[in-house]
């Protein structure tokens, strides 16, 4: 109870890193430094929209005056001809440069996303274990995704701000020169009404938690009824009553919350109701009795009537403009911050690597506590990977294997300890170019919706061909590539181009192994790169590792102990230290973890072994 | 190429349109009923508040123009102000029911949508066409709302023709009120034919931009349907760098570059010039003039309203209704044509959904029960069958011949793609074989019904699927099941240690896509999970589809272990890539090719050269006794491996 209480008021304290002023001078430099038409369009839009509302604003009374005074007809036509004229074409150039600003718009937010995907891309690799750091990268791409973003409304924001303060003025100059009671009552009300208003949308922002559970539960089911594997489930386990229920569940969460919103906007629409009677029930009494007793003609009646509605309006615009930029900025602010994160990895300011022939890793004392969690994942382990050794790193799940990984290659950095190259900390180095020093298969990958040979070569131009054939022959891909519809030029994936082919798991692991050996980095890392392979295809991906690992530093992790036989050296991780090293026979006569691991899975392949 | 443009062709005739969007609106009703004519009563009802507001307006000026009775002005006023009070009531009445009654309108109509996949043959359901043919319709519905959403827009055809006949009842007094014969031009401007003409001149203008709308229309659209290409690039480079997933792999291969790079060449320079060329040129040109042609037609009201009332036909009060009226009336009927264009271009779409909702299901489903038999014997016999994949011209299972009976352990085994798969989906019967026949106890498996034979397999499938809901449920595939049945399974499975660890037992959601709270489990918590949903169904043919993948070496043995007694008097088939499950079982089938080329006992194929042999010590020869070892590694060496 008390908990929640203070994170209410956490929440309410919570205010955006960056102010107002500072988020639009983000934006305008940004938009100065990439499109600077933009700042054209803003400016032709401010006065078209002037033009356009004050045209409409004079036309019919200064028509039905004419008419009045009994004008003569060509100066009635050429009033006529002057207002139409006018709105016909000033609306026709604002609807030209509306839709011809479409594209440098988005092509602002191109850029912004671009600045986005670069950040997300080359963070350093603790940000994405930062939750913080992940909230903001949503909030980011929001402020820029889409027409209607953050980045491009707010400067929109600053342009109605300003005609709408134009027009506050000119119907001020009218209703103020009949009568200033006038303009305090629409002045008063128009504001009431305003921060009514804003206070009652504040409802969906107060529910967000309960609107945001009913819309990620729809989401849930409507992304996963589909998915294949539970459809097929579906049929053999009969589960559509199932989950027939669940979507009828969730609609019930969602019609009672609807209720509840519903009973609340009752009473918004009263008080609107009210107040819009009140003034004008006020400003038909003001306006009548002031022409009857001034003898205002109609046409200036007309006038000023629609010069009160449009004058209420107007103060409300410019609450609400005001309103809308500081709104968008909450949304830049979060750009802002998620653009200028910290990164803890030195990159650009880090020393450069130095070239070697072959490279040793030494990982001293090293300790690792994942962020959130309390038991150390890596407890002072001591390891080193000599130079052109190859080394198998095998264990149970969960015993450090991939954090090891992570560490060596540079994605973490120790709580405790160093990892070392040549005898020199990694936290020295540019991280990226760190990184060039390894060629690794991981278990999960990012495949882009490429061809098999850009995939290969993870490039789209200057491909060596010869040698991305060589790296597919080499991960026993050559006969599945050519039964490919367009062979090397065949698109991986579904995702962009509909002519792609969905490899196998199996097919997916050895494509990654040839792109792995097309990098030809000088440190060679496989984290379990033939899980999804089957008996035959993992032998001789095993048969083939000497050659692939030449002389390089390698590692290859494995829970399959057939991985150890052609390594040199053998490291038994166990509790996040390494438990056991050495070659499988010295490893054997120790009789420790790794023998019994071993044993257990000989049993079975052992001739006249019992189970 | 420019005698097309020249002419708007609809690719589905205007009978046949309107039936789609009968049938669409038949959909939304059987969705939510009386929301659709609670709808229209509401815009009709708010077009009638609109035209009295029009009329009275004008009274008060009159009466301002003329005599300035302050008794009528009063009436009026209190009138206009009451009839704000009723209409606004009534609106806001309706509107919060609509949203009420509305709310999930849409999320059902996906519902309807997403449940087809699973209802219609699973041979379909997998096939890309069928995939693509949904994913088209989610992509237009979610871009550009064409499809049911613009199909129920459709219904607001009835404001515009509320609006349609509000307006002429206004505006009926500018055609009969006459101009005094002594005015100037009062011959024409009485005449009947001026009349005419003005309607000929606005409705010449309303259909120009009609058209010239369409046509703008039609080559937004084929810009567009290019630009979907350039749309799946930028979402495919904008969601990769937030997977994390992928992050390690992005950092090591400098992934970065590439994504920027390809997103600049699709978008940039492939959506983004023919958007700005679009807009620059024809599109945008013919936008503005289609734009102008409105404020034409507006301003020839005016004229004509303003000749009439300057030649002293009528006053300036109805100056300002016959305009509001007249431009009302205009503006609606250009809607109007509008909305029948729309609807006529979205009937496509329509019919693209409908065609998706109306797939039929191929596959006989017969009527026989399995009947539970208590001694539980049954036997299956695969006869000559032969199955290849819609689309392909490989045979994927051929001449298949095997037949088993309760209580055998059977493995299956090969490399990938050889079938092993395949020919669990047809047991199952999520595919009918094309040649030959299944048999269970005798009796083609077509002639029972589907869900009692399915009823007779426990199987856990390499892609099983748990939802993110309470893993009791999981296990039981039900809300309301045997809570002591489903802890027993979890226990059997393996699961019963973390089981006991978990907040709320088996009302703990799993995973935290669902519900926050939910907990996550790894993927051999996962598997473990999957089976004891087997165990549960407690069915006489239990299947296990790589059950041990995601386990390491000591879960798997663990496993294995047990398995003999979780399974107890079941069938067992297993497929599996770790031969060393394959000594459990009585016998063995060799797939190769679609077809078998090896079966028998562990111990008669290990003596036989043939695949099964190869499988066996390419695994095996890892674990084998030293000598034997050392012996293997020579050989290597001297092959010069």
């Amino acid at each position: 109870m008390n908990n929640k209480k203070e994170q209410k008021e956490k929440k309410k304290k919570e205010k955006p890193k960056y102010s107002v002023p500072q988020c639009v001078y983000f934006i305008f430099t940004r938009a100065w430094r990439y499109k600077k038409v933009l700042f054209a369009i803003l400016a032709a839009n401010i006065f078209f929209e002037l033009v356009i509302t004050l045209v409409r604003f004079y036309m019919s009374p200064t028509i039905l005056s004419k008419l009045e005074q009994n004008a003569g007809l060509s100066e009635f036509l050429l009033t006529v001809g002057f207002f139409v004229g006018i709105t016909a074409l000033i609306n026709m150039f604002h609807n030209y440069l509306i839709n011809n600003s479409n594209w440098p718009i988005m092509n602002f937010r191109m850029r912004l996303l671009d600045e986005i995907t670069e950040k997300t891309s080359a963070t350093s690799y603790p940000n994405f274990l930062n939750e913080k750091f992940k909230n903001l990268m949503t909030l980011a791409a929001e402020a820029c995704q889409g027409d209607y973003s953050a980045s491009v409304q707010m400067p929109y924001c600053v342009g109605n701000m300003i005609i709408r303060l134009i027009l506050f003025g000119v119907y001020l100059y009218y209703l103020n020169g009949l009568n200033p009671i006038l303009v305090i009552v629409v002045i008063v009300l128009s504001t009431t009404m305003f921060y009514y208003n804003r206070w009652a949308y504040g409802w969906g922002y107060r529910h967000r938690d309960e609107e945001g559970e009913v819309g990620r539960k729809y989401n849930y089911l409507h992304n996963n009824l589909i998915n294949l594997p539970l459809i097929k489930e579906t049929k053999l386990f009969g589960l559509e009553g199932w989950l027939n229920d669940i979507f009828r569940d969730v609609n019930e969460l969602s019609h009672a919350l609807s209720i509840k919103r519903e009973k609340f906007f009752i009473w918004r629409g009263v008080l609107n109701l009210t107040l819009d009677l009140l003034r004008n029930g006020i400003a038909y009494y003001i306006l009548i009795t002031a022409a009857l007793r001034d003898g205002l003609p109609a046409s200036t009646f007309v006038l000023l009537f629609s010069a009160i509605g449009y004058f209420s309006e107007s103060v409300a615009a410019v609450l609400d403009s005001y309103n809308e930029i500081r709104n968008n900025c909450i949304k830049i602010s979060s750009l802002i911050e998620f653009l200028k994160f910290e990164e803890p990895f030195k990159f650009d300011d880090g020393e450069a690597v130095p070239a070697d022939n072959s490279y040793e890793i030494r990982l001293v004392n090293v300790s690792y506590t994942y962020p959130g969690a309390d038991k150390k994942t890596l407890d002072n382990l001591n390891l080193t990977i000599h130079r052109g050794e190859k080394l198998a790193m095998v264990g149970l799940n969960g015993a450090g294997k991939t954090t090891i990984v992570k560490l060596i290659c540079g994605f973490l950095d120790p709580d405790e300890g160093q990892v070392l190259l040549n005898g020199r900390d990694i936290r020295d180095f540019d991280r990226r170019e760190y990184y060039k020093l390894f060629s690794a298969v991981f278990q999960q990958f990012s495949l882009i919706n490429m061809t098999v040979a850009e995939t290969v070569a993870q490039s789209v131009e200057n491909i060596n061909l010869e040698r991305v054939r060589a790296c597919l022959e080499m991960a026993g891909l050559t006969k599945a590539v050519s039964e490919l519809p367009n062979g090397l030029d065949t698109h991986i994936g579904r995702d962009v181009h509909l002519d792609g082919v969905q490899l196998s798991g199996g097919q997916t692991q050895r494509l990654m192994l040839a792109r792995a050996l097309y990098k030809d980095g000088p440190i060679l890392m496989l984290d379990e790169p033939t899980a999804a392979l089957d008996p035959l295809a993992e032998n001789d991906i095993y048969m083939k590792y000497n050659s692939m690992s030449g002389g390089k530093t390698s590692v290859f992790i494995s829970h399959r102990l057939a991985s150890t036989r052609f390594c040199d050296r053998i490291v038994y991780i166990a509790d996040g230290r390494a438990a056991e090293t050495g070659t499988h026979e010295e490893l054997m006569a120790l009789d420790g973890g790794y023998a019994k691991l071993f044993e257990v899975q000989s049993r079975y392949y052992r001739e006249g072994g019992d189970f | 190429m420019s005698k097309e443009n020249k002419k708007i062709k609809y690719e589905i005739r205007a009978k046949d349109a309107l039936m789609l969007n009968l049938r669409a609106l038949k959909l939304f009703r059987k969705l939510s009923p009386w929301h659709i004519e609670l709808e229209v009563l509401d815009k009709i009802h708010q077009t009638l508040g609109y035209y009295i507001g029009i009329y009275v307006t004008a009274r008060i000026v009159t009466e301002l123009a003329t005599l300035r009775r302050p008794k009528t002005l009063l009436f009026w006023v209190i009138i206009m102000l009451s009839q704000e009070l009723f209409v606004r009531m009534i609106h806001y009445t309706i509107f919060h029911i609509q949203q009420v009654k509305g709310n999930f309108m849409n999320e059902r109509r996906w519902n309807l949508i997403d449940k087809k996949l699973s209802q219609m043959d699973y041979v379909d359901a997998e096939r890309q066409g069928v995939r693509d043919h949904y994913f088209k319709i989610r992509q237009d519905e979610e871009w550009t709302g064409l499809g049911f959403s613009a199909g129920y827009s459709f219904i607001y055809i009835f404001s515009d023709i509320a609006n349609i006949l509000g307006a002429i009842a206004l505006s009926a007094g500018f055609v009969f009120l006459k101009v005094p014969e002594t005015a100037p031009g009062a011959g024409i401007l009485n005449s009947p034919l001026t009349i005419l003409a003005i309607i000929a001149v606005i409705a010449l203008i309303s259909r120009g931009a009609v058209i010239l709308g369409s046509k703008a229309w039609k080559l937004y659209k084929e810009m567009n349907d290019s630009a979907t290409l350039s749309n799946r690039v930028f979402w495919h480079t904008v969601n990769i760098p937030k997977d994390e997933s992928r992050a390690l792999d992005m950092r090591i291969y400098d992934q970065r570059s590439l994504l920027i790079h390809m997103r600049r060449q699709s978008v940039d320079q492939g959506f983004g010039k023919k958007a700005a060329e679009y807009w620059a040129g024809k599109g945008g040109i013919m936008r503005a003039i289609q734009n102008m042609s409105t404020h034409i037609t507006l301003g020839a009201i005016y004229f004509i309203v303003g000749l009439k009332a300057w030649a002293g036909a009528f006053g300036v009060g109805q100056v300002t209704q016959y305009i509001a009226a007249i431009t009302a009336l205009t503006s609606h009927i250009t809607n109007l044509a509008y909305r029948w264009q729309d609807m006529r271009l979205n009937a496509v779409n329509l019919k693209y959904a409908f065609d998706f909702l109306d797939i039929k299901n191929n596959m006989y489903q017969g009527s026989l029960s399995t009947e539970k038999r208590s001694d539980r014997q049954y036997d299956i016999e695969f006869k000559d069958v032969s199955f290849k994949y819609p689309g392909t011209e490989k045979w994927a299972l051929r001449h298949l011949n095997v037949k088993f009976k309760v209580g055998s352990r059977l493995a299956v085994v090969g490399e990938n793609g050889s079938g092993k798969t395949t020919f669990i989906k047809l047991l199952c019967r999520l595919y009918d074989p094309q040649e030959g026949q299944i048999f269970l106890n005798g009796i083609d498996i077509k002639k029972y019904d589907y869900q009692d034979y399915v009823g007779v397999f426990s199987v856990v499938l390499q892609d099983y699927f748990l939802p993110a809901q309470p893993i009791g449920e999981n296990v039981a595939g039900s809300k309301n099941y045997d809570r002591k049945k489903a802890e027993k399974c979890l226990i059997d499975a393996g699961f019963g240690e973390r089981l006991k660890e978990l907040p709320q037992g088996l009302d703990t959601y799993l995973y935290k896509e669902f519900e926050t709270d939910g907990v996550q489990v790894s993927g051999g918590e996962a598997q473990k999970i999957a089976i004891a949903r087997a165990l549960y169904k407690n069915a006489p043919f239990i299947i296990l589809d790589e059950p041990t993948a995601a386990l390491d070496p000591i879960a798997e043995a663990e496993i294995y272990s047990q398995f003999d007694g979780i399974v107890g008097n079941k069938t067992a088939i297993y497929i599996s890539h770790r031969l060393s499950s394959c000594r459990f079982c009585d016998e063995i089938l060799v797939f190769e090719d679609g077809s078998i080329i090896q079966r028998g006992s562990h111990d008669s194929l290990v003596e036989t050269d043939g695949r099964y042999k190869e499988l066996w010590y390419a695994q095996a020869q890892y674990y084998k006794d030293e000598e034997k070892r050392r012996q293997m590694d020579k050989e290597r060496a001297a092959a010069g491996i």
